[in-house]
């Protein structure tokens, strides 16, 4: 659906739908976790750390699809212009370099 | 020497993008930043530090899922209310702000007055290790975040009762819930699930 607000047109999506669609994906994270955390005490240490880490991607991943469902549609960014895409990306550069940072400062501490 | 007469200034968007909106957007870069930093050194600990799944078992998975949903039913109602007050119909658009504001007031309520209180209780408190340190810190922040977004749809709305007309404030004031929402989004899994 597209309105005129303020001399320029505003398009709205259905905000019902996406709201279904993220409370199916938190529903799955609930689910995913349940499963896990059912059965992780019978493993191994090893294979219990492997499913643990396992998890949180998959979570993290999860925690992402969501994200980017508001961003793009309750946040209207895939009906804005290039600017504000390029303004967002630039701010994850940042925080990604940040990252790259301490990651080489905490491999280098792991290996002293 | 006769002087032109003054040309009125015209105010001209280079971005296209409108004032309210634009600065919105450059203040939510910013605090991608924050909170990329936050969540980032949450993870990093997540992967290092041993006793993360432990001490995660004491919080309280129900209340965090359930605050998953007030923020999430919160966000949709403030963006039906910038779709409604922009399409003319400011009753609906009213009343999806004052649902807004109560799931928002849920969540605090939830966090402040049952979560925090019952966690301290049992001497889980911001000096009990990595994790609680991060924990109080990071929820913290972002309830603080909360509590303005609130503050912010309240004065909206006290307004907007009248003859005030939201208009872009409205949408300024939703970009910033949402982003909101979006951070619970990555600290309920960390902190409550995994």
């Amino acid at each position: 659906m597209a309105a005129e607000h303020g001399g320029h047109e505003e398009h709205f999506p259905n905000y019902l739908l996406i709201w279904f669609i993220l409370l199916v994906l938190t529903g799955t994270s609930i689910v995913a976790t349940l499963l896990v955390t059912s059965f992780v005490d019978q493993l191994s240490a090893g294979a219990a750390h492997v499913l643990e880490m396992a998890l949180l991607a998959f979570l993290f991943i999860l925690g992402v699809i969501k994200a980017s469902l508001v961003v793009a549609n309750f946040m209207h960014l895939k009906f804005e212009r290039k600017f504000l895409w390029a303004l967002g990306l630039m701010a994850l550069f940042f925080v990604g370099f940040f990252l790259a940072g301490t990651f080489f400062d905490l491999t280098a501490t792991q290996k002293q | 020497m006769a002087h032109a007469p003054a040309q009125p200034l015209e105010y001209v968007e280079p971005t296209g993008i409108g004032p309210p909106k634009l600065g919105m957007w450059l203040f939510l870069s910013g605090e991608v930043v924050l909170f990329g930093g936050v969540i980032m050194t949450i993870v990093l600990f997540r992967i290092s530090f041993p006793g993360w799944r432990e001490a995660s078992e004491h919080t309280n998975p129900i209340i965090g899922s359930v605050n998953t949903f007030n923020l999430l039913t919160s966000s949709m109602l403030v963006a039906l209310a910038h779709k409604m007050s922009a399409t003319g119909n400011h009753g609906p658009a009213k009343l999806c702000i004052l649902g807004c504001l109560a799931f928002g007031i849920l969540f605090l309520a939830l966090k402040w007055a049952m979560e925090w209180p019952t966690e301290i209780a049992h001497g889980y408190t911001i000096h009990s290790g990595p994790f609680w340190q991060l924990y109080y810190t990071a929820t913290g922040l972002h309830a603080i975040h909360v509590l303005i977004g609130l503050i912010a749809f309240t004065v909206i709305l006290i307004l907007y009762m009248g003859k005030w007309r939201p208009n872009f404030t409205l949408e300024a004031t939703a970009l910033y819930w949402h982003f909101v929402d979006i951070v619970w989004l990555f600290l309920w899994p960390l902190f409550y699930l995994s």
